[in-house]
């Protein structure tokens, strides 16, 4: 019951979000890109810009991060702002369990956690993770897919992000599935990626059926997948997965 | 993978039960808080309640009392009016029984010729004191008297008058009962 009315809650809190941030790495630069709610259904870049580091700090370091992005300028500046962050899928792991059903959900995290942590060579405390149960099919298993990362990572983003006045680390989203919820959303499709600039992009949630047919009709479907991963590489690519990010706040 | 979110396990998680716990914690405070105010404010509306029974009651009792206090007062003026009355009414026998008496005294004096000089009624004592003609005439109106009245007349004393030979001075006594009875007695003898 508790839980019910937290979920609520916080569906209610995303529902009325006017604007989220997406930050994506791209080397040692990091795309931060914010999207706004235009219309009902219409989302908008407000803002795109780069993120680079200072001269002269070890590559390896990302603490600079929590400086340039107090500097940045931001609509509401006494607030705080929702910021999505991506993970490279370098850094993580994936995959499918399998959980019979009379397993209670109550363990699911414990059993997902084992499996990460054997995944990453890591201590179950180390880890990070997200999974999901695909819907009940006709056997007497849940197909549980999951994701996970080393927790140092996590760790990092949150002091960098904690340390950045203003802003608040809601969600650290793998790459690929913050690019792929953007790319579907866009409006005019993958090929404005390449032609519009970045503040004008537009977005549509909630219309992935166009996408989603393209993905299930064969060849289509694969050429779809061959533009997304070439626009991907591209160098608008991180502000697409930035974007992405962004629109995970209204998902 | 659209909604997965790596903060979720452990740290959202963590941070949500640990919400959920305090949700609950400040629910049943909150709860709580609710049922003590509305207990309390039942009690203080109970005890208004009560004060206002216990000021009609005081009130009730007040005016009971007043009421006893003035029918003690009715009851003592009443007593004190029947006193008033039986006094005015043994008066009125008295007085009854007086009449009758002077009157049944004066008529035999006439009848019989007598002289009546004292009529003396003292604690129920009666003295009576005149002169007849006549030692008989005397005699028969003692006689008559005692017999009208049922009680006896005694002669205490007889003098000879100085002037006329037959004429004597005498001095009667009786007892005069009560005043009821005296009246009762002297209408009992009355022809």
């Amino acid at each position: 019951m508790q839980q019910a009315w937290g979920r609520l809650w916080q569906k209610m809190g995303i529902r009325a979000a006017r604007q989220a941030w997406g930050l994506a790495p791209a080397g040692q630069a990091w795309a931060l890109v914010g999207v706004a709610r235009h219309e009902s259904d219409l989302w908008r870049v407000q803002v795109a810009t780069w993120l680079t580091p200072p001269a002269g700090v070890p590559v390896v370091d990302a603490s600079w991060l929590s400086q340039a992005l107090s500097d940045v300028p931001r609509p509401k500046a006494g607030t705080r702002h929702r910021l999505a962050m991506g993970m490279p899928e370098q850094n993580l792991v994936a995959g499918q369990m399998t959980c019979p059903v009379d397993v209670p959900q109550e363990t699911w995290p414990v059993e997902v956690q084992l499996e990460v942590a054997q995944a990453l060579n890591l201590p179950p405390e180390d880890v990070n993770f997200d999974f999901e149960p695909e819907a009940l099919g006709t056997g007497a298993v849940h197909q549980i897919r999951w994701v996970g990362c080393a927790r140092a990572l996590v760790v990092d983003y949150q002091r960098w992000i904690g340390a950045a006045h203003g802003w608040h680390l809601s969600c650290v989203e793998p790459e690929i599935a913050a690019a792929r919820r953007a790319a579907q959303a866009l409006v005019g499709g993958l090929p404005s990626l390449l032609q519009q600039a970045p503040q004008d992009w537009q977005f549509r949630l909630g219309s992935d059926k166009e996408s989603g047919d393209l993905h299930d009709d064969g060849m289509a479907g694969v050429h779809w997948e061959r533009v997304f991963q070439e626009a991907l590489a591209s160098p608008a690519g991180p502000r697409l997965v930035a974007s992405g990010l962004a629109l995970k706040a209204w998902t | 993978m659209s909604g997965f979110n790596l903060l979720h396990f452990p740290t959202l998680d963590r941070q949500q039960s640990r919400r959920r716990q305090w949700r609950a914690v400040w629910t049943g405070v909150g709860l709580g808080a609710v049922l003590a105010g509305s207990w309390v404010q039942w009690q203080s509306w109970q005890t208004d309640k009560l004060h206002q029974s216990l000021h009609e009651l005081q009130g009730q009792l007040s005016e009971r009392k007043r009421q006893i206090e003035s029918r003690q007062q009715q009851a003592q003026k009443n007593e004190i009016l029947r006193q008033q009355l039986d006094q005015l009414m043994r008066l009125q026998s008295q007085q009854q029984a007086w009449t009758l008496l002077q009157s049944s005294v004066l008529e035999e004096a006439q009848s019989l010729g007598l002289s009546l000089q004292r009529l003396h009624v003292e604690a129920g004592r009666i003295d009576i004191q005149g002169q007849a003609p006549t030692a008989q005439a005397m005699t028969r109106a003692v006689q008559r008297l005692s017999e009208r009245w049922g009680q006896p007349l005694h002669l205490v004393s007889l003098e000879a008058s100085s002037a006329a030979a037959s004429v004597v001075t005498f001095v009667w006594q009786g007892t005069w009962p009560g005043v009821a009875d005296g009246v009762v007695s002297l209408n009992k003898a009355k022809p």
